[in-house]
């Protein structure tokens, strides 16, 4: 775990200016450290992905309901009129 | 689980208002520029879900950013409809992401997406409301039931590790994606 928040202070630039200068550093000299950042780096990228397509189906979810359920019938009339 | 429940809704109120507030405009806007509904409702998307990211950690002030949610609309629209002739929605993977850029291709970060996202939601959930929605550990804490900011985080650290073993053994072949 230490390891894991030693990266991710250092790929989210949250850790002291000073700790960024020691953790590049000790990238110099430690080929297996790189491949440890690269690793978390694609983690993150694969969670942001995981939270865009969660969030793309909540927005689909609203827009089923702003255009079949009865309540919304006024704003899906004006608007698809804008489209006739 | 309370958290996705709580957000989901949160997220439901925050998204039926932004529709009822600026989805007419941008529709308004499209459909005078030669465009369906569809490519309305992509392009309205796409800007909320920009949006969404880029005030996430602000939090969302919906009142001030109705006019900033409109001009990433019609960014949105000039740039792709320039470049295509039609509305090209944004993929999962974009280049707004500010962690990192993406080396896979996109067939297989999706199916490593699709394996966690049936092998661990949980974990994948909660990893989801600290980097992607950027909740604080306190706020997670509570919404996941944990007893505190320590438990909590200890949690987050054990899902990451997951997710990177399964990037680590991205070796594995198809099958063991779709089985």
């Amino acid at each position: 775990m230490i390891k894991l928040q030693e990266i991710e202070r250092f790929i989210l630039r949250t850790g002291q200016p000073g700790d960024d200068l020691v953790f590049q550093a000790r990238m110099i000299v430690d080929k297996d450290l790189i491949n440890e950042v690269s690793l978390q780096k694609e983690a993150y990228a694969l969670i942001n992905q995981y939270g865009r397509r969660k969030l793309k189906a909540e927005l689909e979810a609203v827009h089923q309901d702003m255009f079949t359920q009865p309540k919304h019938q006024r704003f899906r009339q004006m608007i698809m009129a804008l489209f006739k | 689980m309370a958290v996705h429940t709580t957000s989901t809704e949160t997220n439901r109120q925050l998204f039926t208002q932004l529709y009822q507030s600026v989805f007419p405009a941008v529709a308004k806007y499209i459909s005078r520029r030669g465009g369906s509904l569809d490519e309305a409702k992509d392009v309205f998307q796409d800007a909320v879900v920009i949006w969404y990211e880029k005030t996430a950690s602000a939090g969302h002030q919906l009142q001030n950013d109705k006019a900033y949610l409109m001009g990433i609309a019609k960014h949105l629209w000039i740039k792709s409809y320039q470049a295509n002739q039609r509305y090209v929605p944004l993929d999962e993977i974009s280049q707004s992401f500010s962690l990192t850029e993406i080396t896979d291709s996109q067939p297989l970060s999706t199916m490593l997406l699709n394996y966690l996202e049936t092998a661990g939601q949980k974990c994948m959930d909660l990893l989801k409301s600290f980097y992607y929605d950027k909740q604080s550990m306190g706020e997670i804490a509570e919404s996941f039931g944990f007893s505190g900011e320590r438990s909590a985080t200890v949690q987050k650290f054990k899902c990451l590790e997951k997710v990177r073993e399964t990037v680590k053994s991205k070796s594995l072949t198809y099958e063991d994606f779709v089985d």
